[in-house]
């Protein structure tokens, strides 16, 4: 029990950041509840009267959901946390290791979810809604995301730092989703928890059992490998070294998640809601800067290529950025594929499909040119440019799918994510041309990664 | 007479096919201190992870407190320590946040001792993981796996990236952890010296095979070299029983042998016509001669 305590708190708190969000979340989502409780029911503007003006609505009604997002970001460490135990051999000697990680990694997504399940409900406190329907209902959702939330943070953010930067962002927007849910009360509760369990399941006994399974995969994996072959080939020396040896792979991959991500949207009836196809093409544009992982690591990769070869800083970035672009084109195929023939099967308008093709194009542009800049350190700056190009890309999602933003203002959005990206590829460029591999050493976990 | 922390008998692993240990036998009592030899790919990794459980045996197995190794309960798992080749870390956190992770696995956890070794060894405990330097990692894990003062501390050649300062430090540490005479330490090393210094049993792994075991005393005194001096030169014939390793050169010859008894001195000397001296050797002569 103490090392559960232990590894939930230190989820919580491991690091200075995260000693600062998990706090200031608890008090706005708590303080911000109880003000939303002790108010009269919020208007929002309905016309219907209000001792309250419009922004002051706003930023009441804003607080809470910024409270429940602080709280569950600041949980993000629990995924590397979980990720650097489970892969280490502290879980082989430690006293029943393997079952103490898995409970606290449970017991903070349970937490997380409540807390999240806890800010909802005080949403519906003064309006005539069953609270405990309404408790449940969010609970059943918000345990779901989450916890495929982590996984995708587990996941990516073992590629690196980008990757965790995108994940963690991937998080933090992807919990407005139970608010949708939520918004339509005839939807299924069957679906969300029959995932949850399911998830869970597997999850929970393919890691008690993994030092039982590590034999047979490996026997697996080396036949395989045997098939396969390496993924040196001669001339691909640079897609070799810098990871894009095998582009099919990511891009076969993400059909899994997409069809997946599809049929509950489907059975959910999300696409049918006023939200429209909003959260579907949201999530595909998620996807689509998942490029971004790899490319992060490409300068500290490229150090292996710069010794062997005989180019300019300069020329490095052109090969690189070449071989970027070959790989991006597998993933991007079949992202606009995919795009095109799940919305062709929804019958969604044709400006839908024609921006988010645009939009696709743009995440995987865009989450190229930010993993490029990595070319030291991750500073504040770095952080706050990727996060907020990430923000507007996701904005931009949103305006994207809904019928009433005027097209001139999507095009416009657009526009902007392409400057962007041009002013990212510039930056890259110059920071390349001054490449000093003392300030990108790979630490032991890239290492560990590449 | 205490039942022996650690037995393995006809130890084997193979990975796809390739054997890398093969029928290895050994017994591990409480006060002993084992230093491992043997050359890069010799399978001391994979002994120390079969006697750890990490994988299970191809062949033979190995008892841990009384149980097989593979499926130690967790009141066995609090009695071992564990420092690894390379520290699992958690980058992000400090290490008072690494060590209190670590310690509250277990149901005793020696702050006083871990303060004061952090103190002595300088290991800053409110620098992040990822900003230490490679040595002050390894210190670190060293800490982890002393906190809970193991009856069994497993170590993978712990002090390869350690200075010759903390290196000395640490193999004081060790001393004491030997000097309770109820634990026992098991690590390897390619620092031969430090085996040496430290360990009242050496293990010599050659050829995937236990090639030696014993208390370093009659290792020494087992594998000598013997200087032959003859008045006419040695005859072609010229042979000495055991020897590893033999170099001629008229009337004088050089060998290494094993197995070496003092009663057999005087009987060589007169069936080779010379005299013969016998050199002691160093732990790492012996290793040296014995994989030349």
């Amino acid at each position: 029990m103490k090392a559960v305590v232990r590894l939930i708190y230190t989820s919580f708190t491991g690091t200075a950041l995260l000693r600062v969000i998990t706090p200031v979340g608890l008090f706005l989502g708590i303080g911000a509840s109880a003000l939303i409780a002790y108010l009269p029911p919020l208007t929002g503007g309905s016309g219907n009267s209000s001792r309250l003006s419009l922004w002051q609505e706003s930023v009441i009604s804003v607080l809470p959901v910024a409270g429940l997002m602080c709280f569950v970001f600041g949980a993000s460490l629990l995924p590397a946390l979980f990720a650097r135990l489970a892969s280490s051999h502290y879980l082989y000697v430690l006293p029943y290791g393997r079952t103490k990680l898995l409970a606290s990694a449970f017991a903070t997504v349970a937490l997380a979810s409540v807390f999240a399940a806890g800010i909802v409900t005080m949403y519906y406190y003064n309006m005539p809604f069953a609270l405990d329907f309404v408790f449940r209902r969010a609970l059943a959702v918000s345990f779901v995301t989450i916890s495929f939330l982590y996984v995708v943070l587990w996941l990516t953010g073992k590629s690196g730092t980008i990757g965790l930067l995108v994940g963690s962002f991937a998080m933090v927007a992807t919990l407005v989703l139970p608010l949708r849910f939520i918004a339509t009360p005839s939807t299924s509760l069957a679906i969300p928890w029959t995932a949850c369990a399911l998830l869970w399941t597997t999850f929970a006994v393919s890691f008690l059992l993994a030092p039982r399974l590590k034999a047979p995969l490996g026997r697996l994996r080396h036949r395989l490998a045997s098939l396969t072959g390496s993924t040196y080939r001669g001339g691909g020396e640079i897609d070799f070294i810098i990871g894009t040896a095998r582009p099919w792979t990511l891009a076969a991959g993400q059909v899994v998640p997409i069809v997946m991500a599809t049929y509950f949207m489907s059975a959910l009836q999300v696409m049918q809601t006023s939200a429209g196809p909003s959260p579907w093409v949201f999530f595909l544009t998620i996807i689509s800067v998942t490029t971004g992982a790899v490319a992060s690591l490409a300068a500290t990769r490229g150090r292996a290529l710069w010794l062997r070869a005989r180019w300019t800083r300069a020329e490095l970035f052109r090969r690189v950025e070449n071989a970027f672009w070959r790989y991006n084109c597998y993933t991007l195929g079949v992202l606009l594929l995919l795009l095109v023939a799940i919305g062709d099967w929804f019958a969604l308008p044709t400006r839908v499909l024609a921006f988010g093709m645009g939009l696709l194009a743009l995440g995987t542009t865009l989450s190229t040119y930010i993993g490029l800049i990595v070319t030291a350190r991750i500073g504040w700056r770095d952080a706050a440019l990727a996060v907020a190009a990430m923000l507007a890309l996701m904005r931009t999602a949103v305006l994207a799918s809904s019928p009433t933003t005027p097209t001139a203002t999507i095009a416009a959005f657009e526009i902007g994510l392409a400057v962007l990206a041009l002013g990212l590829r510039e930056l890259a460029r110059h920071r390349w041309s001054r490449l000093d591999w003392m300030l990108c050493r790979p630490d032991l976990a890239v290492r560990a990664s590449a | 007479m205490n039942s022996p922390y650690i037995a393995a008998r006809g130890l084997g692993k193979s990975f796809s096919g390739k054997q890398v240990l093969a029928d290895v036998s050994f017994v591990v009592e409480p006060g002993d201190v084992v230093g491992v030899l043997g050359k890069n790919g010799a399978g001391k990794t994979t002994l120390l992870e079969l006697v750890l459980g990490f994988t299970p045996a191809t062949s033979g197995g190995v008892q841990l407190f009384g149980y097989d190794s593979y499926r130690l309960p967790g009141a066995a798992k609090a009695r071992i320590g564990f420092v690894p080749q390379q520290d699992e870390l958690v980058n992000q956190l400090t290490a008072a946040d690494q060590i209190g992770v670590i310690a509250s696995f277990y149901p005793k956890w020696d702050d006083e001792l871990v303060g004061r070794l952090s103190r002595e060894w300088e290991v800053d405990l409110n620098q992040r993981v990822k900003n230490m330097s490679v040595g002050q990692r390894q210190k670190l894990s060293i800490l982890l796996g002393l906190g809970h003062k193991p009856d069994v501390l497993i170590l993978d050649e712990p002090v390869a990236s350690l200075d010759p300062v903390a290196r000395r430090q640490f193999l004081e540490q060790i001393i004491e952890v030997a000097a309770d005479g109820n634990r026992s330490v098991v690590f390897s090393s390619h620092i031969v010296s430090d085996v040496e210094r430290l360990a009242n049993k050496i293990w010599i792994l050659k050829d995937q095979r236990m090639y030696w075991q014993g208390d370093f005393d009659s290792l020494k005194d087992s594998i000598v070299r013997l200087h032959a001096r003859a008045t006419r030169p040695l005859p072609e014939s010229f042979a000495i029983p055991n020897a590893l390793n033999v170099q001629r050169n008229g009337t004088t010859a050089t060998a290494i042998v094993r197995g070496w008894r003092a009663e057999m001195q005087d009987n060589l000397a007169q069936q080779l016509g010379a005299e013969l001296e016998v050199e002691q050797l160093t732990l790492e002569e012996i290793f040296l001669e014995l994989h030349r």
